[in-house]
């Protein structure tokens, strides 16, 4: 049962980071910072838990916003970056915040016990839901509560004007700019919004894990949380929890009995889907509830 | 005379650096693409010859063909898998996570076939000599002399011969040249073999300086060289030669400064500084204006 929850655990992080990534392809801006933002997240929100002894939805709160601040920040200097630069310049900042928690040390003594991030050694002690008894299910239906919420958000987000300018941007920027869009409101908006929900999956995730380091956040992790949207399809929010249920439920749990031939196998059917289905999972007929039927529509 | 000194060995260690550049910047030159899979289709080329290395015990002068043969087979095999199902505009990121995708499996294949954490790698006997007070590693010297070579060699190839005007006309718009009667497709295919045989010089040279080889070489590959690219000029195959002598000499002397830690982070930073301030690199200016791929949505 404790292994079952623990793969919801995580399908529920990625599908955050996913969507956070999905917020911003939507906009046509494929960014590799979301790592950045989760691990952002995932230090503010446990220091101020462990160290500070705040409520955890005030701490994941305070993470979100925090994430979100240096996104906003991303955000500008993003506007004049496109492509694969864009990747690029994201991929630089991820590293640099990395390598930042990589030197962080901030050791305080608290009850008879020294907490708080330990450079290379990692972040130990952030127990709050043991602290708290919380029962593991309790924990997971949280994260799937926080998930549910911004699926629904952003799935509100797609039937509303905003959704419309958002996927306008992403298409084509020269007419949309046309039409009276303002780029750098979207743009930067968009980015702050993903660095909000990254935010929030990196609280929970250093909470539920209680136990966070440098090697939690590398480029593969950023790499996942694009893979995820791109190999959903950015149709609606549930190509993205497709995508995620997908590989991290069905390729890396469902082959965990192939040991260590399982890499050899997952990498070998990301590229089958990729190269059947370049559009993305969402365009398989059978996840297609849409009225319109027509073959190629998407 | 110690600066000198700090700066004659950043500068020979930033030869290892061009050369990996170089291989990256062919490919991005060619198809505006990223291939992520490259420093891991390396990292199996040298597994694969240090396998059959092992099997047959044969001597260096058979070992370096060998390293060459698996480095572009791997290197085909990335093309042919991730590249070439999406040579269309819209593939550009499908075909970005699918080399991630397939960058998983390399690495798998080759820790398969080195089980090892660490392995020795047959290094070049070359030893050291001093001038005056300035110390010189010899392999190091070779490292410079060759890139240097090699970047003059495909120099000319680019812009003096007649492959040279397919692969530019290929890599300015495939459709029109695939109008004139290009085989675009072979094109790219011998493109991803000369890169795969440059990296597998680059690796060789790179692992005989260093005389072993560990998992984390394709990660390093990929991350170095694509950070001396950048800095240097996207897809200008100079600017990729002095990028990596560039970034050689920066990390030596911020490592020297600030310490150790602090090598990585520098690095990354100038990268960020770089594509904010330039965006296509220090001496990709030009090319990257006439660059379509700046406006193209990714």
């Amino acid at each position: 049962m404790e292994f079952y929850l623990g793969i919801l655990q995580t399908i529920g992080f990625h599908t955050l980071l996913g969507l956070s990534a999905y917020l911003l392809l939507l906009t046509g801006q494929l960014s590799m910072a979301q790592v950045g933002f989760f691990a952002i997240g995932a230090y503010a929100s446990g220091i101020l838990t462990v160290i500070y002894g705040l409520h955890i939805f005030l701490a994941l709160g305070v993470g979100a916003v925090t994430a979100s601040f240096f996104a906003f920040l991303v955000g500008f200097p993003a506007l004049r970056i496109k492509g694969l630069m864009l990747v690029i310049a994201t991929i630089a900042f991820s590293e640099i915040v990395r390598l930042y928690f990589f030197n962080l040390r901030w050791r305080i003594e608290k009850g008879g016990v020294e907490v708080g991030p330990d450079g290379a050694q990692g972040f130990r002690e952030i127990r709050y839901f043991a602290a708290n008894g919380w029962e593991p299910y309790q924990i997971v239906s949280f994260i799937w509560i926080v998930v549910i919420l911004v699926i629904a958000a952003l799935w509100w987000l797609d039937r509303v004007k905003v959704g419309s300018v958002l996927r306008a941007v992403g298409e084509d920027e020269l007419a949309a700019q046309s039409s009276g869009v303002n780029l750098t409101i979207v743009k930067v908006s968009a980015m702050t919004g993903g660095g909000f929900i990254a935010g929030i999956a990196g609280g929970l995730y250093a909470h539920s894990t209680t136990y966070v380091d440098h090697n939690s956040f590398t480029i593969l992790l950023a790499t996942f949380a694009v893979a995820y949207p791109i190999l959903g399809g950015l149709k609606n929010v549930f190509g993205t929890l497709f995508a995620v249920v997908f590989i991290q439920g069905i390729l890396i749990e469902g082959l965990r009995f192939l040991g260590d031939y399982r890499n050899l196998l997952f990498g070998l059917l990301i590229i089958i889907v990729m190269n059947f289905y370049p559009k993305g999972l969402i365009n398989i007929p059978i996840f297609n509830f849409s009225r319109r039927t027509k073959k190629g529509d998407t | 005379m110690e600066y000198i000194q700090i700066s004659i060995d950043g500068i020979l260690y930033g030869s290892s650096y061009s050369l990996i550049a170089l291989g990256f910047s062919l490919v991005f030159g060619v198809m505006r693409r990223i291939n992520l899979a490259y420093g891991s289709s390396l990292l199996l080329g040298i597994a694969a010859a240090l396998w059959v290395e092992n099997k047959l015990n044969f001597s260096i002068i058979f070992f370096i063909p060998t390293v060459l043969i698996f480095c572009s087979l791997s290197n085909l095999y990335v093309e042919r898998v991730c590249f070439a199902p999406h040579n269309t505009k819209a593939g550009v990121v499908v075909s970005m996570i699918s080399s991630f995708a397939i960058w998983m499996q390399l690495d798998e294949i080759s820790a398969q076939l080195l089980p090892d954490r660490t392995h020795s790698f047959p290094s070049l006997e070359v030893s050291t000599f001093e001038f005056g007070e300035l110390f010189f590693r010899g392999d190091q010297i070779l490292n410079i002399f060759i890139a240097f070579i090699i970047s003059a060699i495909l120099f000319l190839a680019v812009y003096k011969t007649k492959y040279g005007i397919i692969l530019r006309a290929v890599s300015n718009s495939a459709d029109t040249a695939k109008l004139m009667g290009c085989n675009t497709n072979l094109v790219n295919s011998l493109t991803f073999i000369v890169a795969g045989v440059i990296g597998g010089i680059a690796a060789f040279l790179v692992l005989s300086t260093e005389s072993q080889v560990t998992p984390l070489f394709g990660f390093w590959c990929t991350l170095k060289g694509l950070v001396a690219m950048m800095i240097g000029g996207l897809g200008s195959l100079v600017g990729a030669f002095w990028g990596g002598l560039l970034l050689g000499l920066l990390e030596a002397h911020l490592s020297y400064q600030f310490g150790p830690v602090f090598r990585e982070i520098t690095t990354f930073s100038i990268l960020l500084i770089v594509l904010i301030i330039r965006p296509g690199g220090l001496m990709g200016v030009n090319i990257y204006k006439d660059l379509k791929s700046r406006d193209e949505r990714i």
